[in-house]
Parts: structure tokens; sequence; C-alpha cells
């Protein structure tokens, strides 16, 4: 009996001892949004992510999004886990202390196009400082119809002088002058031409402080 | 201008930048006169988009030396704007009491040149039109024109010139020249011009004011003038204005009517009037029937111009402050909600603000979010402010970067 018993209890000991890890695991906000059962593959993506130490709001976030838009369930599944690739992806590019908000948004750039080494050459350049809204400023100059080459080469291009700040007028006065008939790469030119002679001009000091190569 | 045998008598219309002329001529005194005002046709410039319409009116007018007269009009029209160029065409039929008829065409294109500067823009038109009345030969015309435009964040103007030639009883070369100045609110539309005009020997002055104020399912449009000096004397002047109210009743259909009064306009054909009219616009495509008034014309030309964040549902998240302020620019809207990572994608109804902003303070965290925005109970859209992004949950969701 000892003998039969023993791999049993063995088991059931470990079910036991994994049963408060998977409860704790469950999202709490996809119950009632997702049925069980892609509730149930979402939660063990979930798992996957933490334990990989990859943010899970995010993931949450986009199977919420999916459920509030009537998505079957399935797309649900497949989206949480093509987005938890890209998140893993972005993390490999810009480095383990990268917060969720960057690996979000090095996402939606991978997603707009950019590639990983793209990215990386982004982090190279932008020691220290957050990558948020680079990353975010290129997603959006794809967007708006500028080639990723050409959107890559102007954030690459003033990536080491340039705060949040200057990223975020120059993706404004870009989408403006297209808006207004510009060619997507006529507008970026310009506008790079404008923002790398205006950080010139102030040797990059800039409103928000900026951290500088020692 | 005409003679007491010859007149001419016409409407134009202006779709985004460019104007086409309806243009008829009607020989005989007692033939009475077109309604062709309301054949005028305009689409709310929204990006790049076509816009079809069929408008069905009946009109009283009653032309300078004319007596009134009822007519009904048929007429519809198509046309494509894009972020350079628009063109588009018209084609009109109108029954007179009489038992006159008149069949009208129009084509016009127009582009805009890719901006040098923040400031300045070039736009290049052209138009033309041919009619045919009763048994009277057909006339037609063909301008161009060139408008250098000065453009600011919500305020601008122009300086334009308009040349061509007419086949018609005012043959000859004729030269337009004006000025305006236009200021564009969330859901008030200003426009300013004055405009002098020369063909053959006839010469003439005009001031300007054009106002639109939309609120959903309301458009209305009021244009007032005056026309200081003509040459020669005995040519008409005076003051005119003319309003006109369209009311959507769904997604296709509306209800327009107008009335007032608008001066002579020898290049384009068009003889002073008075007039009403009440009709039904049928819209085939397109994002909004558009106005049908002659203010329209102003009108549109200078909201094609403005800034695509100006023209639409727009998102503005405060730069600080926890709660943050979100605000939905929707002017005409009955209800705007929310809804977005933020909101755990659930939907949060926004509080009437000032001048159509809607609001709502929520937390929201630095990085980056996804939002969409429901007008009135319609489809979720991503408003100006917000990156549109492909879905894989179906259209498009907005990814805003918040520092």
């Amino acid at each position: 009996m000892t003998h039969r018993h023993g791999p049993f209890t063995l088991a059931f000991c470990l079910a036991m001892l994994a049963a408060p890890a998977a409860v704790a695991a469950q999202e709490a906000r996809l119950v009632g949004r997702l049925p069980d059962a892609q509730r149930t593959q979402v939660d063990a993506i979930l798992v996957a992510a933490r334990s990989a130490g990859l943010p899970t709001e995010p993931l949450v976030d986009r199977a919420l999004e999916g459920a509030a838009k009537g998505a079957p369930p399935d797309l649900i599944v497949s989206a949480v886990l093509r987005l938890r690739g890209e998140l893993d992806l972005a993390r490999g590019a810009f480095g383990d202390t990268a917060s969720a908000a960057e690996l979000t948004a090095g996402a939606s750039a991978l997603r707009a196009g950019a590639t990983p080494v793209d990215l990386a050459r982004l982090r190279q350049l932008r020691p220290g400082q957050p990558l948020t809204v680079p990353a975010g400023v290129l997603a959006d100059l794809a967007s708006a119809g500028v080639p990723m080459a050409a959107g890559l080469d102007a954030v690459l291009a003033i990536a080491e002088d340039a705060a949040d700040a200057d990223y975020v007028a120059f993706r404004r006065n870009v989408e403006r002058d297209i808006a207004l008939g510009a060619s997507p790469v006529a507008a970026v030119g310009v506008r790079l031409r404008a923002v790398s002679d205006a950080l010139a001009s102030t040797g990059g000091d800039r409103s928000v402080p900026r951290k500088r190569k020692p | 201008m005409p003679s007491p045998r010859r007149v001419e008598t016409g409407a134009y219309l202006e779709s985004g930048n460019h104007r086409l002329a309806l243009r008829v001529t009607i020989r005989r005194r007692r033939a009475v006169a077109t309604l062709a005002a309301c054949c005028s046709c305009f689409g709310s410039p929204l990006d790049a988009q076509t816009t079809a319409t069929l408008d069905v009116s009946a009109s009283f007018v009653e032309y300078d030396g004319f007596l009134p007269s009822g007519a009904a009009v048929f007429s519809s029209a198509l046309r494509h704007d894009g972020r350079s160029v628009s063109a588009g065409g018209a084609a009109g039929w109108t029954v007179f009491e009489s038992g006159n008829q008149i069949l009208q065409a129009t084509a016009a294109a127009a582009w805009l040149n890719s901006p040098r500067s923040d400031r300045w823009r070039l736009e290049l038109a052209a138009a033309s039109g041919i009619s045919k009345y009763a048994e009277e030969p057909v006339s037609g015309h063909v301008l161009g024109r060139t408008r250098l435009h000065l453009l600011r964040e919500r305020t601008g103007g122009w300086l334009s010139i308009a040349t061509g030639s007419s086949s018609g009883d005012s043959a000859g070369v004729p030269l337009e020249l004006s000025a305006a100045a236009w200021s564009l609110q969330e859901d008030l539309t200003l426009v300013g011009t004055i405009a002098a005009v020369r063909l053959a020997q006839y010469r003439h002055m005009d001031l300007q004011g054009t106002a639109r104020w939309t609120r959903a399912p309301v458009e209305l449009e009021i244009r007032f003038g005056a026309r200081p000096w003509t040459r020669p004397t005995a040519e008409w002047s005076g003051l005119y204005g003319d309003a006109s109210l369209l009311l959507s009743l769904g997604r296709r259909i509306s209800v327009a009517v107008g009335g007032g009064s608008y001066p002579s306009d020898p290049i384009r054909g068009l003889l002073a009037a008075r007039y009403v009219n009440a009709g039904i616009r049928v819209r085939f495509a397109g994002a909004d029937a558009g106005q049908t008034s002659a203010a329209a014309a102003t009108i549109a030309a200078v909201r094609r111009l403005a800034p695509d964040d100006t023209r639409r549902a727009r998102l503005e998240i405060a730069p600080s402050g926890n709660p943050r302020t979100i605000r939905v620019y929707a002017p005409g809207a009955r209800t705007v909600e929310l809804m977005g990572d933020f909101t755990d994608w659930q939907p949060v109804a926004l509080m009437r603000g000032d001048v159509g902003a809607w609001e709502t303070r929520l937390p929201l965290a630095a990085g980056v979010h996804r939002v969409n925005v429901r007008i009135d109970g319609g489809g979720w859209i991503v408003p100006a402010g917000a990156r549109p992004e492909s879905s894989e949950f179906g259209g498009q969701v907005g990814v805003v970067v918040v520092r």
C-alpha cells in the first residue's frame, strides 16, 4: 500500500502546494469578461510572462480590450500571446532594466515595423534615458506614413541630444506638415533639420534636464 | 451685365477649395429664374473622402427685372477631397413654372502645394461649366485661380487672383482679385472677404462676411455683404444676405431650407435675386451631407485648409496631475464616451464642458495607452490626437504616449 500510495500522495501534495499559486495567478479583472477556457489560457500566459520578468499589465489590458470589443475569445488569446512575444523582443533590445512603459512603447514600435536591432540602437544612443517617448514617436511616424527607414533615421539622429519634449514637438510638426499636404519623407526631412539646428544652437540644453555621456 | 434683351443668371458652387460655376442663360424677360443656388453641394471636408449627393428641392425666386417664379430643381454632385488634390463634378436639371428647363454640368479641380513652411501655401484651381437653357445656344466658361494662403493654428487668410474666359453673352476675359481672413473655432467658422471684379466694361467691389455654426444635427450658415461700388453706376449695388439651415434626419437624409438675397456675379453669370427654398438631400457616400448655401463655398474652402485635428473629435490629455483631465473636443455631440486600458476597457461617459469640450478625470500613468472614443452612441473611433493603429480585434485603436 505504501508503495502504491507514494506517488499519489506526492502528486496530491504538489497539487496542493501549486493550487494557491494558481489561484493567485488568476487575473480577477478577466473574470466574467472571458469564457473560462480562454481565461485559463490567458492566465497561463500571464504566469509565464511574470516568471520571465515581463510586465503583465499590458497583457491584461489587451485581453480586456478584446473582450470590450466583442472579439472572439480565441482571437483574444492569440493577441495576448503576440503581445507577450513583442514585449519579450523589446526587453531584449532595451535591456532588463526597461520599464513596463518602455517595453510597451517598444512593442508598439515593433508592430509598426521597427526591428529589435533598431530598438537596441536607440537604447545605445540614449543610455540611462527613458525610451518611451522616442519609441512611441517612431511608431507614430510610421503610422503617419513615414517610411520606417526615414523615421528611424530621424529618431536616431537626435537621440543623443533630444529631450522627450523635443520628440513630441518633432512628431507634432511632422504630422501637421503631412496633414497640410507635405509628403511624409519631405516633412520628416524638413523637421529633422529644424530640430537638429535647434539642438545644435542650444547645445541640446532643453527645458527637460538631460543626461550626458561621461 | 444682363441687357434688357439678354440676361444671365445662375449659381455657383465651391467644392473644397475650388469653385464650380453653374451658369444659366436666359434670353426672354418672361422666363422665370432659376433656383440653382440650392444646387450647391458641399460635404464636410474631413480627411480624404468621396462625397456623393442627390438633391431635390422646390424654390421660389425673384430675380432683378423678373417676375417671381417657382422651380423644381434636381441636382447631383460627386466630389473627392484628398490631402493635396480635390476634384468634383455636378449636374443639374431645373424645371420652371413656364416649362422651360435648364441642363447644367460643371467640373473643377484644385491642387494645394506641399508646405514649404508653417505659414504659406499655394493653391491652383481650375473650373469649367456649361449650361443649356430652352432653345438657347450652349454657354460655358473656364476659370483658373491662384491663391496664396497664410495659415496659423486656427486663423488664416488668402490673396487670390482668378481669370479665364466666357463663351456666353458676357464674353471676355474676367479678372477677380480678392483677399480674405478667417477664424476657425470649435463649432463656429468666420470668414471675411473683400473682392474686386472686372469684366469688359463692368467693375464692382464686394465686402462679405460668412459664418457657419454647427451643432449636430443642425448646420446653420449665414452670409451678409455689401456692394458699395459698381461701374457702370446703373448696375446693382447695395446690401445682401442669406441664410441656410441643414437638418440631418439620419445618416443619409437631410432637410435643407434657406432664403435671402445675393448679388450678381458677372463672371459666373449670376444675377442678383431673392429666394426661398426647401428640399431633401440624399447622401450616397461621404461622412457629411454638407450645407446647401452659397456661403458654404467659402466655409468649405477654409475648413479644408485647417489641420485635420480641428475637424473631428480631438483628444487632449492634461500634461500633468493625477488624476489627469482628459478632454475630447466634439462640437455638436450629444454624448461622448471613452474607453481604454486606463478604464479597463469599460466605457466612461464624459461630462459636457466648455465650447465643444467633453471631459473626465482619471488616473493615468506615464507611458503608452490605447484608447477609443464613441460619439452619440456610434462606433468606436480613434480621435485626432491619438495615433490610429490597426487592432487585432477589428477597426482601429488610438495610441497615445503620456509623458
